[in-house]
């Protein structure tokens, strides 16, 4: 049994390693280029419309290439990594909070306004996310702002159910029972002696949930919903880029790459920490 | 050839700062067939994982060393020759929920006695009649039994085994006391009519006083008195032996004061120096803290104590 | 309804539980865990509460420390009236030590924290509120460095200390003990008992003390009272119980001791059945007495008085 855990133990701590290796790789090279970048990646050229690996008039080396405008690759992903991963993490703490205030509100409280909130929750999850999503922004209009907004309401009962699962068990304790017994408020129960509790499977859940984040954000770009022209951002990238596939491959498909090994390096974190902090590891202390 | 001879063991368990010993050097005898032994202490002190160790339930991350002979042979050296059946303390946990009571029991006569279906339960409603259980228990859940029920239901199911040794460990302590009252009486009559050795595991002494007819009372590991029932009760020699039977509220008379052993009793890999008693030991000397005592032998019980030598 | 004097005095206490059937939410069966308890202690005194699992001595329990609502009867507190709320001033005078030290203390707090929460509750401010920490911590026989401990570098014993000096971190009144000792070694027990004890002398605190050990209940208590089916069948000054137990069911559960002692024959007096069923018109303990008569189907019996002393809930005394 010792064995087994430490090679699983070692096996997570490796995943994490790369994944940060790759992160932080990933996002080195996006800074410094935006740091160095002779090129505006909204700057139309005419001159350089669809070029491969070339050189721009002034001098300066199109290193992936440019777009259909004229506007250098590398300039515009180095913008949409930043931009998409803060998007991410925009959407994984809105819905993230709203999540879990509405999981601690529901699991603590109980009663009709917990039969409420996860009824409207079951609501929200009966629907395929992405569809939910597209409902949702196109209803709201074309925008990233409201991409967002969209994909963050289809994440929200996805924490709440965790967190109200959490609270649920966690209430049981009778260290809450005697916290209680010693006159703690309610509110400071929750905040002071259940939250705690919460919060390691809390962030784990809302680390893995930044890839899906990023992705719906992206498919929503891709199909028009989300980022607009001329918002450097993968989906729409690769959406645009869709039409030049045989004229200049590189247009959709170094977005496609790009964002393929942001999301990995993303995943590999989460499955590493998820697994570190797996419960049967927990024999170790 | 006596039931039990347990020579020199020794159980080590492998924890992240090494090999932690947690048995040290017992050795223990069971003269007759229906003798039971009464082994005592408190938690820590390694009565469980020494009735786990003789059979045979120690998990992998252990290590054991010495003999175990029973009936004459060393079931250390061969594990598959061990006939022990192990009373457990949660008989929730230690029966299969979906399976009735008679499956249960039932395929302990399939597959141990290699019996055909229907005789198995011929037996099986026989042995719960032996232990006080009525015949539709065979149909029953366990969930659907009280808990004194269930653990006559574990009884039967050593009893089923035939084995040549019965390690009962706490087998009554979750339950209430009248039931436990009811439950060992029934305990010890099965096995002194079926004349089955019993080691009796518990921290109880007053218990071990009528249920065992000799009494090992562990600490630390160790063996720190053997003696007779009445000699260990009307001369206990060794200081905690003493301490344990005087700090024990009684319901037959009022106490004025209950003695106080100050301290905690030690965990294994953090175990005093010289005689491990000594922190607490209100008659310890110099040579108590260096020298680890060995067993005195007197004519009735044995002692580790400096106090005797 | 008045005190008669008493300091805790309860009037047919009453804690039903209603089981809901699923789907419609109807009341299909009701859990009579507290079933007209009256009990009068004075100030400075310690009852023992004795009964077996389900006889529904924590849920009394639970309401004395003012954690759940009585469904029906009295509650009085020092001549107030406390059954349905707390006054006010009275918050941190009724404590409750609970049974279970691995679980009562928060692994992720501070054993300072832990401590200074009912302080902080009050209202005290958190300078004030550690002084007194460190006061009641040193009175239950800790150390001023156990403050920064978390609970698992704690053994059980002292973790049952620290639970111990958060309810008295309060001054309270009336402290209620769910079997504090229950958990703990033999070794262990015999040290929390006599600190509570002497605790009990300095501070003149009333005690509860809810055991299902009748030893543990005969050496900490003044009073007991035996519980049986969510009744108090017997109840009475420690002495006068134990020297002449009335009640066929104390008998029976002082009989199923052993005696400590292998040259005293052990002769539990152990009825066959041993379900519990809670009759409403005739004694609950019908199907286990030896001594049953008519009389005892006739409803059941009422607590008497059978000398000041000495109170019985049996048929056979009236």
């Amino acid at each position: 049994m010792h064995r087994v855990e430490r090679i699983s133990n070692f096996l997570a701590i490796r995943r994490i390693k790369y994944g940060l290796l790759l992160l932080s790789a990933l996002a080195l090279i996006s800074l410094l280029v935006l740091l160095f970048s002779p090129f505006d990646p909204t700057e139309t050229s005419y001159y350089s419309l669809a070029k491969p690996l070339s050189t721009s008039s002034r001098g300066w080396p199109f290193i992936l290439g440019t777009d259909s405008l004229g506007r250098d690759l590398l300039t515009r992903l180095s913008y949409a990594f930043y931009l998409d991963v803060g998007v991410g993490l925009v959407i994984i703490t809105i819905s993230g909070l709203i999540g879990l205030s509405l999981g601690l509100i529901s699991g603590f409280i109980g009663g009709i306004l917990d039969s409420v909130i996860m009824r409207i929750m079951d609501i929200l999850i009966s629907i395929p996310g992405f569809i939910l999503a597209i409902a949702i922004a196109a209803a709201l209009g074309s925008s990233l702002w409201n991409a967002i907004f969209a994909v963050a309401i289809v994440s929200i009962p996805i924490y709440a159910r965790l967190v109200r699962g959490m609270v649920l068990s966690i209430k049981e304790n009778l260290f809450v029972t005697a916290a209680y017994e010693a006159g703690v408020s309610s509110f400071r129960i929750m905040i002071k002696h259940i939250l705690p509790h919460v919060m390691p499977i809390f962030i784990t859940q809302a680390s893995m949930e930044l890839s899906n984040a990023i992705l719906y954000v992206a498919g929503l770009s891709f199909i028009g919903l989300g980022a607009q022209e001329p918002t450097p951002e993968w989906g729409l990238m690769m959406s645009v880029g869709r039409k030049y596939i045989r004229e200049a491959w590189w247009y959709p498909v170094f977005p496609g790459i790009h964002m393929f090994l942001t999301i990995l390096a993303f995943n590999l974190i989460g499955d590493g920490i998820r697994d570190y902090l797996d419960p049967k590891r927990k024999l170790r202390s | 050839m006596i039931p039990l001879e347990i020579r020199n063991l020794n159980v080590d368990f492998r924890t992240l700062r090494g090999w932690v010993r947690v048995v040290d050097n017992v050795n223990l005898k069971i003269n007759s067939d229906d003798e039971i032994l009464g082994l005592v202490g408190e938690s820590g002190c390694g009565k469980s994982t020494l009735g786990l160790a003789v059979s045979g339930l120690l998990p992998p991350n252990s290590r054991v060393t010495g003999e175990v002979l029973v009936k004459g042979q060393d079931v250390v050296q061969n594990p598959d020759s061990r006939k022990i059946a192990v009373i457990f303390q949660d008989a929730l946990a230690a029966l299969n929920p979906v399976l009735t009571i008679g499956e249960q029991i039932a395929e302990i006569y399939v597959y141990h006695k290699n019996m055909q279906k229907k005789d198995a339960l011929e037996k099986t409603k026989k042995v719960l009649v032996e232990v006080g259980l009525p015949d539709n228990t065979i149909d029953k859940y366990p969930h659907q039994l009280s808990g004194g029920q269930r653990q006559r239901v574990l009884i039967a199911m050593a009893l089923a085994m035939e084995p040549d040794l019965i390690i009962a460990d706490e087998p009554t302590t979750a339950l209430d006391v009248t039931v436990q009252a009811k439950v060992l009486q029934t305990l010890m009559s099965v096995v002194k009519s079926r004349k089955i050795p019993m080691i009796y595991i518990t921290h109880d002494l007053a218990l071990a006083s009528q249920v065992a007819d000799r009494i090992a009372v562990m600490y630390a590991g160790q063996i720190i008195e053997i003696a007779d029932k009445y000699e260990l009760f009307e001369n206990p020699r060794h200081p905690y032996t003493k301490a344990l039977l005087n700090s024990v509220p009684r319901v037959d008379r009022d106490i004025e004061e209950l003695f106080i052993i100050e301290g905690e009793p030690p965990v294994p890999g953090n175990f005093p120096t010289g005689c491990r008693f000594h922190p607490r030991c209100p008659f310890a000397m110099d040579k108590c803290k260096q020298i680890e005592p060995g067993l005195v032998i007197f004519n009735k019980a044995m002692v580790r104590c400096f106090l005797y030598e | 309804m008045s005190s008669n004097g008493f300091f805790v005095r309860t009037i047919n206490l009453k804690k039903y539980y209603e089981i809901k059937s699923k789907l419609l939410r109807k009341t299909i069966g009701v859990v009579k865990a507290v079933d007209g308890v009256s009990l009068e202690i004075r100030k400075g005194e310690t009852l023992g509460i004795v009964g077996e699992s389900g006889s529904g001595k924590t849920t009394l329990g639970m309401v004395l420390g003012k954690l759940i609502q009585p469904t029906d009867g009295k509650y009085l507190f020092n001549g107030m009236d406390i059954t349905m709320e707390m006054p006010s001033s009275l918050k941190g005078k009724i404590r409750v030590v609970f049974q279970d030290p691995y679980s009562s203390l928060n692994p992720r707090l501070k054993i300072k924290d832990s401590l200074i929460e009912p302080l902080l509750a009050l209202g005290y401010e958190e300078e004030e509120a550690i002084n007194k920490a460190v006061e009641y911590l040193e009175l239950v026989g800790l150390k001023k460095e156990h403050l920064n401990f978390y609970p698992h570098m704690l053994s059980g014993g002292q973790k049952q200390r620290v639970l111990i000096a958060r309810a008295l971190v309060t001054d309270p009144l009336l402290v209620i003990l769910d079997e504090p000792t229950s958990m703990l070694d033999v070794s262990t027990q015999a040290q929390v008992l006599m600190l509570l004890k002497r605790i009990k002398m300095e501070k003149e605190i009333t005690y509860v003390f809810i055991t299902h050990n009748l030893a543990v209940a005969r050496y900490i208590s003044d009073t007991i009272a035996v519980m049986f089916a969510g009744q108090i069948v017997e109840m009475g000054n420690k002495k006068e119980l134990f020297e002449n137990p009335l009640h066929p069911y104390t008998k029976s559960l002082i009989s199923a001791y052993p005696p400590p002692d292998p040259t005293v024959k052990w002769t539990p007096a152990i009825p066959d059945e041993l379900t519990v069923k809670y009759f409403d018109d005739k004694c609950r303990y019908i199907d286990r007495c030896p001594l049953k008569t008519p009389k005892c189907e006739k409803g059941i019996p009422e607590l008497i008085d059978v000398n000041d002393k000495h109170k019985v809930r049996c048929a056979l005394y009236t």
